[in-house]
Order: C-alpha cells, then structure tokens, then sequence
C-alpha cells in the first residue's frame, strides 16, 4: 500500500481582476511581460516518438454533431508523484485535442489537453512570509499518468508539453478504439451564449464527466492563477501567472479544470479554468467560473504537438491596465485626453534592445491596436494583450498602434525574431 | 481510489432551494435564430409557460413536518424537529399516496403535511420506509384535504428508463422556514447512474443517483425533481458538501423514481398484506452491499483493475469478495442476469430489485461471469444459475 498524505492538497485557484474587487488587490498592479515569460521557458524536452513518421499516419478529424457526444472524447486524468518517499495524487480533467492513426502499429495516438496548474504537483520548499512562485515553490512533473475514459477504458498516457503561463499541458496515449477529436472553435463567445461543460469533480465519488451548463458573463476578464498551500495551519500563496479567460456562471468544481467548453454545437470554444471562491474566506461567491478560450488554446496546443513546447512572444514592454495608473503622477495625460481603453507601457518600461525598444516604440504611452498577418487585434485591457500575443505569428511583422503622451498616435512595425 | 483528497461527506438533510433565473437557459434554442426580436419573443413564452408549469406542478408538492413528542409535566405536546419536502404520486378511491425520503421523517413522532393551499394535515399516516434506499410513503384520507391538489405523473415510458444526460429539470420543494415554500429552481442533468454514499455511516448507501446541478438545499430532501413534460424523474435528496477548505458547488443528486417507485409498491403490498395499523420497516438487502461487493470496471484505477485481472475489460461488474447472494467468487466479472447485459453496478442493482419487484420468484436466476483463476480471466463466459429465494426482505 502506498502511502499517501491526506494534507497534500494543493489548492491553487483564481483571483480575478475585477473592478467590484478592487479592495482584495494591490491598487497599483504592474504586470512586468518580460519576468512572467522567465518561467514559461524552462521546457522539457520533448519525448522521441517511436517509429512514427508522417507516411503511415492519418489524421483524423472531428465527427461531433452536439455538445453530448462530446462526452466520449473528455477525460479524467491522474497523476502520481513520488516527492522525498511520498506518494501524491492530483487530478484534472481534459479532452482529445489531436489525433493520427498509425498504420504501421495499427494503434491510434491521442493527444490531450488538461490544465497544468490541476494536474502537476508543487509544493512550499521554503515557507516564509512572502514565497515566490520561482525560488520558493518546487514543480513536479514525472510522474505517471493515467487516463480514464467514458466507456470504461483506462490508458497510461505521457506528457508532450506545456505552458504554464496559460495553464495548458498536453499528454497522449495510444489506444486501439478510435475516439472522435474536438474541434476547437474559431469564434469567440459573447456574453449570453450557453455554454455547457464537462468535468470531472475531484473526490471519491465517481463523478466521471459531470456536465453543467451556464451561460457567458463577461469576455477578456485577466486571471491571476495561484498556487497555495497550508503548512501547520499557515496558508502561503504565489502566484503563478496572469492569464487572459472569459467569465461564465457554470458551477465548476475543483478537479473539472482542463475539461472542455462546448457550444451547443459540438464545437469547443474553451477550457476550464477555476471558479473564484473555492478557498476558505470566500464562502459568499458563487458561479463565477473562469475558461481559457478556444482562440488561444489553438497555437498554443499545435506548437506543443509540433514542437513540444510554446514560447508567447516577447516585446519587451512593462505593461498596466488604465485604471491602475489613474490618477498618479506622469499619467495624468491619460485621462485628460479621455483614453479609457487600452494597455498602459509605464514610463522607463522599454526594455533595453527589446523588439519595442529596436522599433522605438515610446514608452509612458498607451497602447491600442495590434495588426499581424492581416488579422487586428484591438487592445482594451491586458486581457486583449494577452490573447493577441498568443495568437501572432512571431515570424510576421507585428504593426504596434499607440498613443503617445503628446495624444499623438503612432504605428511601428515591431520584429519580433 | 483518489486517498490523496481530502474524502467529502455527502450531507443528507431536509433540502431547501434558491430561485434562479430561467431566462438563461433560453439561448440553446436560439442559436439558429437570428432575429433578436424572435428571441425576445421566446424568453417571454418560455417564462410564461414557465410559470404556468410551475402553477400547476406545485398543486402536488407538500413541505413534510417531522414532529418530536415531549412530556413536560405530564403534558405532552408535539414539537417540530425537522421539515422536508413530498409530493402525491398515486391515490385510490379514498386515499392519496405520497412519497418522500426516509430521512426527512426519521425518528418521527408526528408527521404532517402542508398542500400548497398551505392547509396543514396532522397526524399523517405513515405506511412504511426504507432506510437503506431512503424511501418513506405517507398517505393522507382525500376528505381532509380542503383544495384541489395534483397526483404527479412519473416518468414510465420505456419501463423507467434513465433520464437523459442534458435534460433541463427543474425542483420543486420547500425550505427550512414557512417563507421559502413552493420554490422552484432549474438546472440540467448532470450525470446518470451515480455512486454515492455517506461516509460517515453506512445508513445510507445509494448507489444509483441522478446527478444535478438544480440548486437543491436543506429543507428540498423527498421534493420532486421534474422533467420539462412535468413528470418525476427523480427525489431530490443529497448534495457533496465538505467542512474541509475546498467549497464545493452544485453537485446534488436525485434517486431516481422508478426505483423509489417500485420500493414504495413492494412497501404497500406488505402494508396490505400486514394490516392497516402496520409500520412497514422494508429491508432490500441487495440495496445496502452492492456498493461494498461489487464495482462497476469503469470506476476502478488502472492498479486496481490489475488486481483484479480485468485490465483488458471496460465494461461490467467485478465481484470484490465471494458473494454467497449471487454465488460468484471474488474477482469473477458479471455480464448478464437472465440475459440482461449489466455494465455497471446500478444495473445490477436495478436488474435484481426488478426480479423481486415482478413476484417471479420461482424461476432460477441465471448469472454469466467470467470467472477470475489465478489472476487472469477467463476467456469463456459461465453461467452461474441460483435461486431467487435467497433475494430476502
């Protein structure tokens, strides 16, 4: 029997910057891009594939025809860790995301995507009063991996990669039975769109894919993902990274992160993130569920398939929301001017032979519009940043739109390689 | 099994609900619909026809009052220990039945009911429960009522099958307090064929749930969970609810009716066959062991489906110890019962109360398993044949 500690949970979960919320935040929030990126790039390498080349596989593609079926292609997963002669358990839910038939083998290799935050295990490694996510917190990621199927199959899976910042793992695993991939959304959600949701609770009970439905309350919301954990009564917390989602009222439940966000279509349009309120001390919240969307999953899962890793691209700029600069000296200009929407570069926030720097984009400026590819992305708050900046192609010339404190705009063309 | 977790304890309790909005659910069917006129117009009907379910629904939902006896000076007097939720399901020429959970009248003294006329009727017949599968039938003389209540439809067709996953339900019940009577609130099947148990004792062990994510709170217990055709599907009676940190959300569950249906009609027969002054106190032994003896392949871990030999199965129900009930050894595979397929022990379950519930006690049961030898099983299926007569009450 192995031994598993009952204290091990680690509850990591989201803070949501919310203007209603303001009092559980620090009233000047900067959000340096380039330390957040530090942490994303430690990536493992990526596992050699066994005789698999592109002539003897398929792909294959998506048959789902509504949100029910997609209920045969979400999984449970399971990690075991051992840590100093313990053993510790966590567990998420995901999804198949991918897929190839290997003639060669006969066998088909699934890909699945799950949150990472759900499904690696960290834990304090020098408890003091402000811990940080880098030095002070330790990640683990080989373990095993066990995933758990609707029709009662159970398959041992492998990590392929993942990205931290955005909360997204992937694994595969081989199987004979063929499993219909989910096809990931082109269309953002609005807010009153239904949306329904499957999952799996964490406990003992069996749960296996619970669906719940609920509807879009808010688009380009920024979540703060922690991780927490309670040594001898004394809670520490970090967090993790900032992370762009959308806000719906589903009641998800701790161990459903990483389960997929169907329209009433079959399509998937996101991934569950975490409900805000499922620590101690927020008894009062309820329904306020949080999804990563499909628009950003998408690079971020096929550069993970392709490459075994994702790395956001780096301008170079320390970046605030408006409102967390109104009213303090050197941004008055801001408001005088009216500019309400937008990411604010603070002053001195070009970072030295930074892509910003070398298109000598000015900093105390606010920043409106990204254009790459044809595509424009409209920047009202660091969550449109955020999404923008996973879904450019940093090989393209990116066109950076901004007001300088003059309230001249400007456009450059950033090159971000 | 996931022992790293912090185990939660399923909280049985007299359930109340929280209205919630219906109007948010309407966007499902009008995502074709691109006239936001017309889809104005539907959430206007919908919550309309809304209310007018739910005006009509109420007539047969009551709030059960389970009342304590004390003697305080020679006096006796009853008082109010706990309050649930019932709903009619049946009725005769002078009588009406109602069914309700076990818990909601445990330790009674007294048990009324209010209709929705809010006409309180005391002194409520209790005709029997069953503790195991938290089943209570109550019935009430049709000349004590004042008003005009409505006898629930259930949900019958296809012999009681399983409600489907998705469904908009809605529950109906009442609250801790007189103030929150006849509240209504929506949700969606979340899950079907739940195992779920207390954890702190084993009274209790329901393994057969309708899973919801309908509000269901203290005071809801024994209150109707309906589909949208405003029949019972389920009886609203559990929800995960820990002290621990982590908070838990809409996880509640409804036993389904038709097993709750047919308890209560064996519950009746033997009120009838015992005599009217009876309390029937109904013991379905199958009901309490299964979740012990037996697990569905598909809730086991990979570790434990190598122990017991079945890693290249997924469906069906492995026996955890020798079973002398069924005749199967530990580690044998169910499949079928008289050639019925049974994936999971809910079906087992349900295939066995089935059997009791039909009176046919006379002919052999035939069980097919694979049998488990020395850790692998058996490629060929075996047919066990046992009496019924050992399925006692």
């Amino acid at each position: 029997m192995r031994k598993i500690l009952k204290a091990v949970f680690v509850s990591i979960f989201c803070l949501i910057f919310m203007s209603g919320c303001t009092s559980l935040l620090p009233v000047f929030t900067t959000v340096n891009e380039t330390n957040n990126n530090k942490s994303v790039c430690q990536y493992v390498t990526k596992q050699t594939t066994s005789n698999t080349n592109e002539s003897n596989t398929t792909l294959l593609s998506s048959s789902i025809s509504s949100f029910l079926d997609a209920k045969n292609s979400s999984v449970r997963v399971m990690a075991c860790y051992s840590v100093n002669d313990n053993e510790y358990e966590m567990s998420s839910s995901g999804f198949i995301v991918d897929g190839e038939y290997n003639s060669s083998t006969h066998k088909y290799v699934y890909y699945i995507v799950t949150s990472a935050s759900g499904i690696f295990y960290r834990y304090v490694t020098n408890p003091s009063d402000s811990i940080d996510i880098e030095n002070d917190v330790n990640i683990v990621r080989s373990g095993t991996f066990e995933m758990y199927m609707e029709d009662g199959n159970a398959y041992t899976g492998e990590m392929v990669g993942y990205f931290d910042a955005y909360d997204v793992a992937i694994f595969k695993f081989q199987s004979d039975k063929e499993y219909d991939v989910l096809e990931l959304s082109n269309d953002e959600v609005s807010i009153g769109d239904t949306v329904y949701a499957y999952g799996t609770p964490v406990d003992g009970y069996n749960l296996l894919n619970t669906l719940i439905k609920g509807t879009v309350s808010g688009t380009n919301r920024l979540s703060d993902l922690y991780f927490s954990e309670t040594i001898n009564s004394k809670t520490y917390s970090a967090v993790i990274s900032s992370y762009p989602t959308f806000q719906f009222d589903g009641s998800i439940n701790l161990g459903m992160e990483g389960g997929p966000i169907i329209n009433a279509n079959g399509q998937v349009v996101g991934m569950i993130g975490y409900r805000y309120g499922t620590n101690a001390g927020t008894y009062m919240y309820e329904s306020l569920s949080f999804g990563l969307s499909s628009a950003n999953l998408k690079p971020i899962i096929e550069s993970i398939i392709s490459t075994g890793s994702f790395t956001k691209p780096l301008l170079g700029i320390t970046i605030t929301d408006i409102y967390n600069v109104s009213e303090k000296e050197n941004y008055e200009w801001i408001e005088d001017n009216q500019i309400y929407s937008g990411v604010v570069i603070l002053k001195d926030g070009i970072s030295d032979n930074s892509p910003a720097y070398n298109a000598s984009i000015s900093d105390n400026s606010v920043l409106i519009k990204l254009v790459s590819d044809g595509k424009e992305y409209n920047i009202s708050n660091l969550s449109c940043l955020y999404s923008a900046l996973v879904q450019i192609n940093p090989s393209n010339p990116l066109s950076v739109t901004y007001i300088d404190s003059n309230n001249q705009t400007h456009t450059k063309v950033v090159n971000l390689q | 099994m996931i022992k790293g977790f912090k185990v939660l304890s399923l909280v049985f309790m007299v359930f109340s609900l929280t209205s919630i909005s219906q109007k948010k659910d309407v966007a499902i069917n009008c995502n074709t619909i691109s006239d936001e006129e017309i889809t104005l117009t539907n959430q206007v009907n919908l919550t309309s026809s809304m209310n007018d379910f739910y005006n009509e629904a109420i007539k047969g939902v009551v709030k059960v009052s389970n009342y304590a006896k004390t003697t305080t000076q020679g006096v006796s007097s009853y008082v109010k220990q706990s309050i649930g939720s019932g709903f009619f399901y049946d009725e005769d020429s002078s009588y009406y039945y109602l069914l309700t959970n076990h818990h909601v009248i445990e330790s009674y003294n007294m048990v009324s009911i209010t209709i929705h006329s809010n006409q309180e009727i005391k002194n409520v017949k209790v005709i029997g429960y069953d503790d195991k599968q938290d089943v209570g039938v109550l019935r009430v003389n049709k000349s004590e009522l004042n008003s005009a209540i409505k006898v629930l439809e259930l949900l019958k067709d296809n012999n009681f099958i399983n409600p489907t996953i998705g469904d908009d339900v809605v529950a109906l019940g009442c609250p801790g307090g007189q103030g929150f009577s006849g509240t209504l609130s929506k949700g969606i099947v979340s899950g079907v064929n739940r195992i779920v148990s207390e954890s702190n004792n084993n009274i209790y062990n329901q393994d057969h749930a309708i899973q919801t994510d309908c509000a269901i709170n203290p005071g809801n217990s024994g209150g109707p969970l309906l589909n949208m055709n405003m029949e019972v599907i389920g009886v609203n009676t559990m929800k995960i609810s820990s002290d621990s940190s982590i908070r838990e959300e809409a996880l509640n569950f409804a036993l389904p009716i038709h097993d709750m249906y047919k308890t209560s009609m064996l519950i009746r027969k033997q009120f009838n066959d015992f005599g009217q002054n009876s309390v029937i106190q109904f013991n379905n032994r199958l009901s309490i062991s299964s979740s012990k003896q037996f697990k569905s392949i598909r809730d086991m871990s990979i570790k434990e489906r190598d122990v017991y030999g079945v890693i290249n199965k997924n469906q069906g129900v492995v026996c955890l110890n020798d079973d002398s009930t069924l005749n199967v050894k530990r580690g044998s595979l169910i499949v079928s019962i008289n050639g019925v397929a049974i994936n999971n022990v809910c079906e087992l379950r349900r295939e066995l109360l089935d059997i009791y519930y039909q009176g046919n006690l006379t002919n052999k049961i035939v069980v097919q398993v694979y049998k488990n030898v020395n850790g692998n099983l058996n490629d060929s299926i075996s047919n066990i044949s046992i009496s019924p007569k050992i399925i006692n009450v």
